[in-house]
């Protein structure tokens, strides 16, 4: 029965992200809506569905004749194969066309790259270095009614990204820097691009900035000017209540997921021939969300309780599993338990099952405590193999305090950096001293990040955490997930 | 055989000048010294400073394990690095401190910089004296919005910031704080209130619960997030799904009250960053859709620009009884209340919509002297202040003058020039010289650059000497060097279309240089239709602006090639002030 359970649990599950989805707004400077994150109904799908070319709408600020003029069409990118980590080197190539013009059709841009990607995964570290190299470039644009066409011969591009795996978020920063050289008519203008990327992608959002410092040189005697460009593109899983409106309905409302992607592209053009209101500017690529309705138990005993909703939430994203009627909102959770709520809220890939039968070396547990037949194992192995438990002993009963809780979410954010230095030093709490040293880190961590609520300037962190307080602590770790990692990458680089 | 003695003389004294060198760095090290170098005899610590007396050379910190130290140091032989906020690494790294040189490193300081709440690393030789601090501080930054920003009595400002979680800080800003927009630095009298910013804090926690935070850096939102609009309407729907709010009969405030109705208007609308009030009490977004949907009265909505789309960031519901007071001076102004020139007083609350340089602004940022335009309710209570800043050419002059020398590059020479105040050029039979850069612009007649600052001469078939220009400046130096006629006509009037090369202006007044007078131009108000020339000048809040900018409502001088009055076939504005 148990092995039912378990291999059922993996097929519902089962999520294998290669590798993060950069590049979903090319690298050129112009913005798409992003690709949406799948909805949980699609992902318990046994047959899923493999997209490996997609279109986008896309927008695109062209510089060449002096003034921005902006250009609105379609980017489609094939992302490759991507990353196989069992193989740990290898390539493929990515590929990206776009094709857009503004509404009266003085500028228009047509431009098709490839990039042979060579990757290597280093497993100990977590992290995958990709480098990328132009296989092909041509590309056409039209400003101000001059057409400049692409000298590929003149022009070079460098593309290198690495990626760093924690537990439940991928982080990945890139820097590109390329020369694209033009000519138009008898003139030649020479575009340098360089500048960082910077990206995250996590089960509820995911965000892609780049910065570029953009110079843009016409013929050889000095004359030019500087864009400072920054397109960013983010899609998170908004959550909402529907309350119904008819009394004859088996449930009062339901909680569903709205996946929400846009663009966003902040432009600044350093050309003293500009009025000065002429050479900033924004722009954004709006996209319709998908709904994605979850399912909902009624928890009757929770009436009036004050964590009401955080519970239902738990349970509609199916964190909280036991029957309603054995619910105790005073019930303290065990390690064993929050392991697996963080394991299937963060979508970290459960592992296959070795059957004993099959020819290959059995599967040993890293786990004193778990073997390989307790319904806790693919949990206990999903978050062992990403990162956020070691092996030994997982102390699977004991109890959760408010310390060791935020020492996971911490881990599983891969945030542990923010941290560090503060070892044996204090956290800004008035009852720091009672915080034990091996949480004084994720404390820190959690507090700079803005994840933690003090109580009176206190955190109590060796209470233990109850099924009402844990709905809560997880709904906000979760929000910090959906709506404000973001903004480190989006409102706050869009600023300045 | 003395040429060959000269060259060893040379070389003799080459040598002895490089090893007197090489000796007065060199230090020399005892036995003892030598060996204590070779084998490492120092030990390292860590910790969190407590005090720091470099005037009695002593430190005190708190280890790692909790222990209190206090140890001595020779304020002149310590080594001392720190690494400053803006480095992004130690780029030197450690073999500045193997091998001392003479290469700069951004992380050498002195002792003196070494304060409380700073984390050190440091090395005690076996006098138990230290003789290597290297310092660091933990930043974090704050982002959140300007909600009071006021200048002390010293050198000093204090910044009240506000997050999107509604929690609040209080930092002081030093004189030498940087403070930057756009990668620019600015003075801190820059900093507005209503502005989004992002603040670099070294936080030091002293204690349990004790923590010290200054504000290292501030970085300005470069104008990309700003009020673009104040509209009224009612509310018809909100789409929850796609994060949108749409409004009936919505209008826009503009210079003159509201504007033309649409029928239907849309805006983006988050919840979770939206206020919404109903006759001055807070409600939320489901309310306002379950409730509020094609209530009678008005929505006022404050409409934000921000990641390239306008969203709703207040709405004020109100009933339908309101006024629009035309601007008037307020002269008393406290954090509840207003008293405007016109006898007015008004009543502020939280749901006040109150906009200054495009931003929203808390009541009790109201001062006396401010130009507010005010919708009101029947109570007396604002709903929308709108205050305006009265600027016409600011810093702006515009002059016209002869060529008479050009020093390529540098700057040119009028031999007399006349300087345009109001409407009437005043003669100086005196040259003037105007400086030129890289900013100055060259416009020729047909619009655009004439040439430019290379081609910009006094000599050659393109010879500029002798030329006449309109010459727009800031004190001496040139920003906009027009080729246009000499206008002396002049009109005022009251803008009420824009369309692409001309403007339709009411209220027309020309000025009758004759009678030196200002001339009702038509008792029934035909109003008049200008030409903007390609060429033109238009100013507008002190900066020179595209004829796009123009809007209804602008009250405009202009100075014109022919008489209004006289004219048979249209007449052309070359300067267009926009006065208020």
């Amino acid at each position: 029965m148990k092995k039912i359970i378990t291999v059922g649990l993996v097929l519902m599950l089962a999520f294998t992200p290669v590798s993060a989805a950069e590049g979903e707004m090319g690298y050129f400077g112009g913005v798409s809506s992003g690709k949406k994150m799948s909805t949980l109904t699609a992902q318990s799908q046994v047959k899923k569905n493999t997209v490996s070319k997609y279109t986008l709408p896309y927008k695109e600020v062209v510089y060449l004749s002096g003034k921005p003029e902006v250009v609105e069409g379609t980017i489609t990118i094939n992302p490759g194969k991507g990353v196989d980590k069992d193989k740990g080197i290898g390539d493929y190539t990515e590929s990206y066309i776009v094709s857009a013009q503004n509404k009266d059709k003085t500028a228009s841009v047509s431009r098709s790259v490839s990039f042979k990607t060579q990757y290597v995964y280093d497993a100990e570290r977590r992290q995958t270095v990709k480098t990328s190299t132009i296989s092909k470039w041509t590309e056409n644009v039209l400003a101000n009614g001059q057409s400049y066409q692409l000298k590929a011969a003149d022009s070079t591009y460098s593309k290198s990204i690495l990626e760093h795996y924690a537990p439940g978020v991928t982080y990945y920063r890139g820097d590109i820097d390329y020369t694209a050289s033009y000519t138009a008519g008898e003139d030649t203008v020479t575009v340098t691009v360089e500048g960082p990327i910077y990206g995250y992608e996590q089960a509820f959002a995911k965000t892609e900035t780049q910065k570029r410092t953009i110079t843009i040189q016409k013929g050889e005697d000095g004359e030019g000017y500087t864009v400072y460009e920054t397109p960013t593109i983010t899609a998170y899983k908004d959550i909402t209540y529907g309350a119904n409106e008819p009394d004859a309905i088996s449930f009062a409302g339901n909680y569903k997921e709205l996946i929400r992607s846009e663009g966003v592209l902040n432009y600044e053009l350093d050309n003293p021939h500009l009025y000065e209101d002429e050479r900033m500017g924004s722009l954004s690529v709006q996209s319709a969300p998908i709904i994605d309705q979850l399912s909902v138990r009624d928890i009757p005993s929770m009436l009036g309780h004050p964590a009401r909703t955080d519970v239902s939430k738990a349970y509609s994203l199916k964190l909280f599993t036991e029957e309603p009627d054995n619910f105790s909102p005073n019930q303290v959770v065990t390690r064993e338990e929050y392991i697996t709520m963080l394991v299937k809220a963060l979508q970290m890939p459960l592992p296959e099952i070795e059957k004993k039968s099959s020819k290959k070396v059995v599967e040993q547990s890293p786990f004193t405590d778990v073997d390989l037949e307790d319904s806790f194992y693919p949990y206990a192995k999903a978050a062992y193999d990403a990162g956020l438990i070691g092996g030994g002993r997982v102390n699977r009963g004991s109890y959760l305090t408010r310390e060791a809780m935020y020492v996971l979410n911490i881990r599983a954010m891969g945030l542990e950096r923010l941290g560090i230095g503060t070892a044996g030093n204090y956290t800004p709490f008035v009852d720091d001293n009672v915080i034990s040293p091996w949480a004084k880190n994720a404390i820190y961590a959690a507090s700079k990040i803005g994840l933690i609520t003090v109580n009176n300037g206190y955190i109590f962190p060796t209470k233990k955490v109850t099924k009402a307080e844990c709905a809560t602590f997880l709904n906000q770790f979760l929000n910090y997930l959906r709506y404000d990692l973001q903004k480190d990458y989006n409102e706050k680089m869009l600023l300045g | 055989m003395r040429r060959w003695c000269r060259v060893v003389g040379i070389i003799c004294l080459a040598l002895s000048v490089g090893t007197g060198a090489l000796a007065s760095t060199a230090t020399y090290l005892d036995g003892e010294e030598y060996s204590d170098a070779l084998n490492d005899r120092f030990m390292e610590e860590s910790g969190l400073v407590l005090e720091n007396n470099p005037q009695l050379g002593y430190i005190t910190y708190r280890t790692k394990e909790g222990y209190t130290l206090t140890r001595n140091y020779y304020k002149e032989e310590v080594t001392v690095e720190k690494q400053p906020y803006y480095e992004s690494e130690d780029r030197i790294g450690y073999i500045d401190e193997l091998f001392p040189n003479f290469e700069f490193d951004p992380r050498d300081t002195t002792i003196e910089h070494i304060q409380p709440g700073d984390y050190i690393y440091v090395r005690v030789n076996k006098e138990s004296l230290i003789t290597y601090v290297s310092a660091f501080n933990d930043y974090m930054m704050r982002y959140g919005k300007v909600t009071s920003f006021t200048f002390n009595s010293g050198d000093t400002a204090t910044i009240l910031i506000e997050d999107e979680k509604g929690r609040s800080y209080s930092y002081r800003v030093e004189l030498y704080t940087p403070v930057t927009k756009g990668g620019r630095t600015i003075a801190l009298s820059e900093i507005k209130e209503g502005d989004w910013v992002k603040a670099l804090i070294a936080q030091r926690i002293m204690g349990e619960g004790i923590i010290n935070e200054t504000l290292q850096e501030l970085v300005v939102d470069n104008n990309t997030r700003y009020i673009s609009n104040v509209y009224r309407g009612q509310v018809a729907s909100i789409n929850s799904t796609r994060q949108l709010l749409n409004v009936r009969n919505m209008q826009a405030l503009g210079k003159l009250g509201w504007g033309p109705y649409h029928t239907l208007f849309s805006l983006t609308m988050n919840p979770k960053k939206v206020e919404a009030y109903y006759l001055g009490s807070p409600v939320s977004v489901d309310y306002v859709s379950k409730n509020l949907r094609n209530a009678g009265g008005y929505v006022y909505v404050a409409a934000e620009q921000y990641m390239g789309k306008e969203n709703a960031v207040k709405l004020n519901f109100q009933s339908k009884l309101q006024t629009v007071l035309p601007k008037t001076m307020v002269t008393y102004a406290d954090p509840t209340s207003v008293r405007l020139l016109s006898g007015e007083k008004l009543v502020l609350a939280k749901d006040s919509m109150i906009v200054r340089d495009k931003r929203l602004i808390e009541p009790h940022s109201i001062m006396v002297g401010d130009m507010l335009q005010a919708v009101v309710s029947g109570e007396n209570r604002l709903i929308v202040g709108n205050i305006t800043t009265a600027v016409a050419t600011g810093d702006l002059q515009v002059y016209r003058g002869r060529i008479k020398r050009i020093a390529q590059r540098e700057e040119f020479e009028v031999e007399t020039f006349s300087m345009l105040e109001d409407s009437l050029w005043y003669f100086y039979p005196s040259p003037r010289t105007f400086t030129i850069d890289y900013e100055t612009q060259f416009v020729g007649t047909e619009g655009g650059n004439a040439t430019s600052i290379e081609s910009f001469l006094d000599y050659g078939e393109n010879t500029a000497k002798d030329d006449v220009f309109t010459i727009v400046a800031i004190g001496d130096k040139a920003y906009r060097i027009v080729d246009m006629p000499y206008v002396k006509e002049s009109l005022k009037g009251e803008v009420y279309e824009v369309a692409e090369g001309s403007i339709k202006l009411k209220d027309v007044y020309y000025y009758h240089r004759m009678q030196k007078r200002w001339m009702e131009y038509s008792s029934k108000n035909i109003g008049a239709t200008v030409t903007v020339a390609p060429n033109s000048v238009i100013i507008k809040a002190g900066k020179v602006m595209p004829v796009t900018r123009l809007e209804k409502g602008d009250k405009i001088r202009a100075m014109l090639d022919t008489n209004l009055k006289t004219a048979t076939e249209g007449t052309t504005a070359y300067i267009i002030v926009v006065e208020e």
